[in-house]
């Protein structure tokens, strides 16, 4: 071998070394990140989940009262979530689509159906952020009661 | 190079790519056989909170100034930070919550042994009487005979450690117009 061809073969011995040090200290620094990051994330990921189904109970007791007060079922929704808003960020759009009355109860032989489209709830921590957009449609007999849950 | 030296080259650099193969192969079987036998032994479950239906979201029957009201868990906290909900009968609603079947329903299957850790920014930890040595360190606490619980008042080393692999769940909200903060930890599912 010539002086070129040992020139090109102690490089590329030393170029090796390089990129597994590289690769070395990139296991090494991602396994540390990942442990925080992975918890942060699982919180996200917690308040979100919790977000929506926080969401959902809420639709299912302030219709199931709506119903069993009679009369104006829409109105009387509302009135009852209004008055148990705690106007928490994380928990969305869902009481200012109420306020607006973006959602509707139809009647359907023996049962009703509580409709709400578009609803989206978020989870911030930091500078990452999640939002959950989901339909909701609840199903109650004649006596408030839930029968079905689509969400 | 002449040609001989370019085929020669190309003859030796065979072996050297079968034996980078046999390496990559050997490495995916062992690596696949320790996934394996690593998830039957139970091992990186730290996402299954995630599939737990949070708690803060179930229906307790609680009074709210006098009046038995179904509530949200989540607006129980909140009432009680407001002083319309005593603390004893937010242990007591919880509590019957938790006694309905005593255990944990994942995916509709009931699994037995399991406990819950809720907790404020100020307020005390609630834990259920038959864990008391799990939450009981260096007298702390003390035990409320109305709701039977143990009330213990500062964090707890074996706590953190459930939050140290990601299964404490965690909700931390802010009611803007009362200026209020809720911060509320916790771990629902089974003792590990």
């Amino acid at each position: 071998m010539n002086k070129r061809g040992d020139l090109a073969f102690t490089l590329l011995g030393l170029f090796a070394i390089v990129v597994a040090g590289a690769a070395l200290f990139t296991f090494v620094s991602f396994a540390k990140n990942l442990d925080v990051s992975s918890y942060n994330y699982s919180i996200l990921l917690n308040q979100v989940y919790f977000s929506k189904e926080y969401v959902v109970q809420e639709a299912v007791l302030a219709g199931s009262q709506a119903i069993k007060e009679g009369g104006d079922t829409k109105g009387a929704f509302q009135k009852i979530i209004e008055e148990r808003n705690y106007r928490v960020k994380q928990f969305g759009n869902f009481t200012a689509k109420v306020r607006n009355g973006e959602f509707e109860f139809i009647p359907d032989e023996d049962k009703t159906a509580l409709i709400m489209n578009g609803i989206s709830v978020n989870s911030e921590r930091g500078s990452s952020k999640i939002q959950r957009n989901f339909d909701l449609r609840i199903e109650f007999n004649d006596k408030g009661e839930v029968r079905k849950i689509y969400k | 190079m002449n040609k001989n030296g370019q085929i020669g080259k190309i003859v030796t650099s065979f072996p050297v790519m079968i034996l980078i193969f046999v390496v990559i192969i050997l490495y995916l079987i062992s690596s696949g056989i320790a996934r394996t036998a690593l998830l039957k032994e139970g091992i990186g479950i730290a996402s299954s909170g995630v599939e737990i239906e949070p708690f803060l979201a179930k229906v307790i029957s609680v009074k709210v100034e006098e009046v038995l009201s179904e509530v949200i868990v989540f607006d129980a906290f909140v009432l009680y930070k407001r002083g319309k909900v005593e603390r004893e009968d937010l242990e007591k609603a919880l509590l019957d919550k938790l006694n309905e079947k005593h255990s944990l329903n994942i995916n509709g299957k009931f699994i037995p042994n399991c406990f819950v850790l809720v907790s404020g920014r100020d307020d005390s930890f609630i834990a259920l009487e038959e864990f008391k040595d799990f939450f009981l360190e260096e007298n702390e606490g003390g035990y409320s005979s109305v709701s039977k619980t143990y009330v213990v008042k500062s964090a707890i080393k074996k706590y953190d450690n459930y939050r140290g692999i990601g299964l404490v769940q965690e909700t931390d909200v802010k009611i803007p117009e009362k200026e209020e903060a809720l911060n509320i930890r916790y771990y629902f599912g089974r003792c590990l």
